[in-house]
């Protein structure tokens, strides 16, 4: 597919959907909540620092989950946490994505043999890209942005049902 | 920098029966000197360890127990920056019946590191002022690093039991 900028004529018109071109809008304006629950937030903060610089791709951190598109999962979700995560993500407005970020929060990693630690938190929350490593680099975390970013270009988003 | 004598465990023991009468003995087959101290003997002898003025020891860096057979056993780690000694005191408690003098009216910093053995092993502290669980949930079933412990299936209504998977990973 030509990106809509190839295909600007000279005389400066484009022909497209109205679900492309607000799927265009939401994608490149996802704005996470900042949830660093252990080590890998520490690694998402640096995915915000000038190297991999997320905002770059429209990803800007919101501390509150009433502003947020996007949920980004990052570290071990403990019992006593998960029905914070869970509230959480019900506060947020639709349509809103999960990003389950490392193995602690895939499945429970290495904690996963632990008392108190959920086994994924795919257990109380959808989620949309589970993001494999512990921690992840900031290029696997930005790579994963940009799945969430294809998924919602892909979506009939005027037409859901 | 200069150099003074610094007492050692012997010395803090000779110390300590000279002033309290109270039975107290080292430990023998451990790595780092204690003091191994009656339950019922505790809170006497933090006492006076904190307001002698030949040992001082203000400070309690740490307080924890361990899951061991019958007994628990507990531990305080007590620091003097006025006479640069620092030592162990030991007791235990047997598991039956985990009940012992609360040391929190002695130092301050004992309160928070009470409530996380009584979170983590149930232990009883008697005379506290607050023992509430400090980490787990407050409707948390069981004490967790007892070593008859069983991991829960779950916590409220949020399911928790081991994946398939990982049920059929053998080690
Ligand atoms: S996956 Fe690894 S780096 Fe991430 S929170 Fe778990 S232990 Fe920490």
């Amino acid at each position: 597919m030509k990106s809509l900028v190839n295909q600007v004529d000279s005389d400066g018109i484009v022909l497209t959907t109205i679900d492309k071109l607000l799927n265009l809008a939401r994608a490149n304006s996802l704005f996470y909540m900042t949830f660093g629950l252990a080590c890998c937030g520490i690694e998402m903060m640096q995915t915000g620092g000038p190297r991999s610089d997320f905002d770059r791709f429209g990803a800007i951190p919101r501390a509150t989950p009433r502003q947020s598109d996007l949920m980004l999962v990052a570290g071990t979700v403990t019992l006593k946490m998960a029905s914070r995560v869970k509230r959480l993500y019900d506060q947020m407005p639709d349509p809103k994505y999960v990003i389950s970020m490392g193995s602690c929060s895939n499945s429970g990693g290495l904690f996963q043999g632990s008392y108190s630690v959920l086994k994924g938190v795919d257990r109380v929350i959808p989620v949309d890209v589970y993001l494999p490593g512990c921690p992840p680099r900031p290029e696997a975390l930005l790579s994963a942005l940009i799945e969430v970013q294809n998924k919602i270009k892909n979506e009939k988003y005027l037409r859901k049902n | 920098m200069f150099k003074e004598h610094t007492l050692n465990t012997t010395e803090i023991i000779d110390l300590i029966q000279k002033n309290t009468q109270i039975e107290v003995k080292a430990s023998e087959n451990s790595y780092d000197a204690s003091i191994i101290v009656e339950p019922k003997d505790v809170l006497p002898v933090m006492k006076f360890l904190k307001l002698s003025r030949d040992l001082s020891f203000k400070v309690l860096s740490s307080h924890t127990a361990v899951h061991d057979g019958e007994d628990f056993k507990l531990f305080w780690n007590l620091l003097s920056y006025e006479h640069n000694l620092e030592t162990t005191i030991e007791s235990s408690v047997p598991v039956v019946s985990p009940q012992i003098q609360s040391v929190c009216k002695v130092w301050k910093a004992a309160d928070w590191l009470e409530r996380e053995s009584y979170d983590l092993f149930g232990i009883q502290y008697i005379d506290h002022p607050d023992l509430r669980r400090i980490m787990l949930p407050e409707d948390w079933i069981g004490f967790p690093l007892r070593k008859d412990y069983q991991s829960p299936e779950g916590y409220q209504d949020i399911e928790n039991s081991r994946s398939e998977i990982d049920k059929r990973f053998k080690p």
